[in-house]
């Protein structure tokens, strides 16, 4: 007996021609999820199966691929030689300590199988009600079906619980994204929105020590730790240290220009860095009238620093709540509100501008040595490699 | 020196000296506070959350599952029922051969005037599943009932009862005190469908001090111990990081090693019962072996339990007369809730086998037999 994971697509279905490029990236992602494990992946028609992994792998290696984007659906199942006692005997291990109705549905790809479909479902369902008193026959509604898959190759694939994935398209089928990461609660949804439609991610993170703290640190790691389920079992964070800046900005500009500022700064940095690796957006969590920084004429002057990049803002239209109820969906509620300083947090001025005006911002850049200091900031970052969990 | 042979491993569990090298180094080296906020404490605290989410894949559980490390297994049990209380009129049902860590806070609740009732069991020690059938009902708000018997070694099958559970009341909490059966064989309290689940790092070969409760995904907690907020709020006191250390340690060693040790022991306790037979001890054991770990056995009717032990630990042969934790209670109420006579229960004592602690099966029946002669006269 071999244990296994069945993997059935989402969307890649509906692709034609191309459907084996999105395979093959969806093949090459959970490889990468569950490398930890020494499983092999490998496809079968229509679908994918991954095994060779330890039993008491199983259940992570489970909770990675129902996080993978590009998955509909996981089955756990066992499979075994084709032997009609063999595959009953099974069968009624997999339902011992189930309480409850069920059906049996056996498919016969090996058409030399004896008895056919119908009559093996019905003695292999006679044989459970036999052995497990607690369950009962309901073909119309059932709480569980047991599914026994006659392959052509002597093969005999039983499972009984299907597990829904997110589905959305294999990550890096749609480019290459570099999301802001801050300490919050928004960031970490867009990336995860970003990464179910099929962006690569990579995060750039800033800090200030010593205002900001290494607990900062330690979150923005957890959350990415997070984050990194979504996106192949792994996610590149571009540590970049703000300090200078934020205090030369804190020391020569108008204080209520902090935040404008250190946004252009940031943008800044993040096309550079785009550029250098190769990514082909910048990805934020941004929506549209939360805070000072985020009103469209915050955003335009911010945003207008970046010359050859896209921006993303899959949050743009997107109530605090619907933000929360993602959040709390993909985990990183609870470690967002975790109450440590983040840059943007330090410095933070009593009365920011909400509708800066590009000369006012541009008069206030050239109080200081806006280029300089970006280089500087520029040659701290440092690149930490997080996995998933 | 004389040999010790020690058969009481339900009680706790020698510290794997690998453990204790391996942990060591957060005593004196990185002693730091968890919760301080400069980069020593931050690596100790990133160590804490290594050995939370090692032992949450040890439980089949998902990392967005919670796991609060408490002072004990005791302690990881009182937070779970004392976080039941809102539920004015609703009954709680609790095995009746629970521990004393879950059966006494039951007594609370229920002299708080809760309505609570316990489970009877049956003859093998397992609850009886078609009385608890009868009692489940939409009005049951939480269940206890622990994974394996302390006392007998006996098997619950949890699964069943959660599930019997649920579609009585799919809004019913199910706990399940685990501390017996973590590391003994693969748990997985997703398939169970427990919304909490109990463990113990000294059962394991870990540090005494230390037990962690699971709690699922979205599932409420009660604060039991207010302070600092550490673990999330729900836990306060700085956490006791070499012995959490060695929990997720011990683990480690006991999950690579868990197939063998079950045929280990399964073998260590036919060599030893048919020790027993070869002696002539008349043994009966009582309740069905579910795990070979843990047996309830009466060698000599005629010889108290409590006398047995008290003559075999002069000669290095460590037992029980049943939970350490209710051993100095004069009735076992497990064996008597499975209908064992009184006069038996007095003459019972616990074996429980570890695959780690020196074992002579053939040493120990020989003086087992001489005391039980002697003490005959």
């Amino acid at each position: 007996m071999e244990k296994l994971i069945l993997i059935r697509y989402g969307e890649i279905f509906l692709k034609g021609k191309n459907r084996c490029f999105f395979e093959n990236l969806l093949k090459s992602n959970i490889k990468n999820a569950i490398a930890d494990f020494g499983a092999e992946v490998y496809k079968i028609p229509g679908r994918m199966v991954v095994s060779g992994y330890r039993e008491e792998d199983e259940k992570r290696i489970e909770t990675l691929l129902l996080d993978q984007a590009g998955i509909y659906s996981i089955s756990p199942a066992v499979m075994i030689e084709t032997d009609n006692e063999k595959i009953i005997q099974e069968a009624i291990n997999l339902v011992s300590g189930e309480v409850g109705t069920f059906k049996v549905i056996t498919n016969r790809a090996d058409k030399s199988f004896f008895p056919n479909s119908m009559e093996f479902s019905r003695i292999v369902g006679g044989r459970i009600l036999e052995k497990n008193h607690d369950l009962t026959v309901d073909v119309n509604h059932p709480e569980m079906l047991v599914s026994i898959d006659i392959r052509e190759n002597g093969k005999t694939m039983i499972f009984t619980k299907t597990l829904m994935g997110i589905g959305g398209m294999p990550v890096s089928s749609a480019g290459k994204g570099l999301l802001l990461l801050s300490g919050g609660i928004d960031s970490p949804v867009a990336g995860y929105m970003m990464a179910k439609r099929g962006t690569k991610l990579y995060a750039l993170h800033f800090h200030s020590f010593p205002y900001t703290s290494e607990l900062a640190r330690l979150k923005v790691e957890e959350l990415a730790s997070k984050i990194a389920r979504y996106n192949a079992g792994d996610l590149e964070i571009y540590m970049c240290s703000m300090t200078h800046m934020q205090e030369a900005i804190n020391k020569f500009a108008n204080e209520a220009y902090n935040i404008t500022l250190l946004r252009r700064a940031m943008f800044t940095i993040a096309e550079r860095l785009c550029k250098e690796k190769g990514f082909q957006m910048i990805i934020t969590g941004e929506s549209l009238g939360q805070v000072a920084s985020q009103t469209i004429e915050s955003m335009s002057v911010v945003g207008s620093v970046v010359k050859d990049i896209q921006i993303m803002r899959p949050l743009v239209a997107f109530d605090k709540q619907d933000t929360i109820d993602i959040a709390r969906k993909i985990n990183t509620f609870d470690i967002s509100i975790k109450p440590y300083e983040d840059c943007c947090t330090v410095f933070v001025p009593d009365n920011p501008v909400t509708r800066p005006k590009k000369a006012n911002v541009e008069r206030e850049e050239a109080k200081l040595d806006f280029a300089k200091i970006v280089d500087e900031a520029y040659s701290t970052i440092e690149k930490v490699v997080i996995r998933a969990r | 020196m004389e040999r010790i042979f020690y058969l009481d491993n339900a009680a706790t569990t020698k510290l794997f000296d690998e453990v204790k090298e391996r942990a060591s180094k957060f005593l004196c080296e990185d002693f730091f506070n968890p919760s301080a906020v400069y980069k020593q404490s931050v690596d100790v605290k990133r160590e804490v959350e290594n050995a939370r989410g090692f032992l949450l894949d040890c439980l089949g559980a998902s990392h967005d599952d919670k796991l609060i490390f408490t002072g004990s297994a005791t302690e990881a049990n009182n937070t779970v029922i004392f976080s039941q209380r809102n539920f004015a009129g609703k009954r709680y049902l609790f095995g009746e051969g629970e521990h004393p860590s879950v059966k006494e806070c039951a007594k609370q609740l229920e002299m708080k005037g809760y309505k609570v009732e316990f489970i009877p069991l049956d003859k093998s020690g397992r609850v009886d599943e078609e009385k608890f059938k009868q009692m489940l009902g939409s009005d049951v708000a939480f269940v206890s009932v622990q994974h394996i018997s302390n006392e007998t070694g006996a098997v619950n099958n949890i699964k069943k009862l959660v599930t019997l559970a649920k579609r009585a009341n799919k809004d019913v909490k199910f706990h399940s005190d685990g501390v017996q059966a973590f590391m003994k064989f693969p748990i997985d309290v997703t398939d169970l469908g427990v919304d909490y689940y109990t463990i113990s790092a000294h059962k394991i070969g870990g540090m005494k001090g230390v037990g962690a409760l699971y709690v699922k995904k979205g599932t409420k907690v009660n604060t039991l111990i207010f302070g600092g907020g550490q673990e999330n709020g729900l836990r306060s006191g700085t956490e006791n990081v070499f012995g959490i250390a060695s929990f997720a340690y011990a683990a480690e060693k006991m999950r690579k090693e868990q197939k063998q040790n079950f045929e280990k022991v399964k073998k260590m306790r036919e060599e030893l019962l048919l020790a027993f037979k070869e002696n002539g001890i008349e043994y009966v054991i009582h309740g069905e072996s579910g795990v070979p770990h843990t047996m309830n056995i009466m060698l000599e009717k005629s010889i108290r339990g409590e006398t047995l032990v008290h003559a075999l630990e002069k000669r290095g042969v460590l037992l029980s007369t049943g939970s350490a934790c209710s051993a100095t209670k004069h009735f076992n109420s497990t064996l008597e809730a499975m209908g064992v006579p009184n006069s038996e229960i007095l003459s019972s004592v616990r074996i429980s086998i570890s695959p780690y602690m020196d074992f002579d099966a053939i040493l120990i029946a020989k003086i087992v037999k001489e005391e039980i002669d002697k003490l005959k006269g």
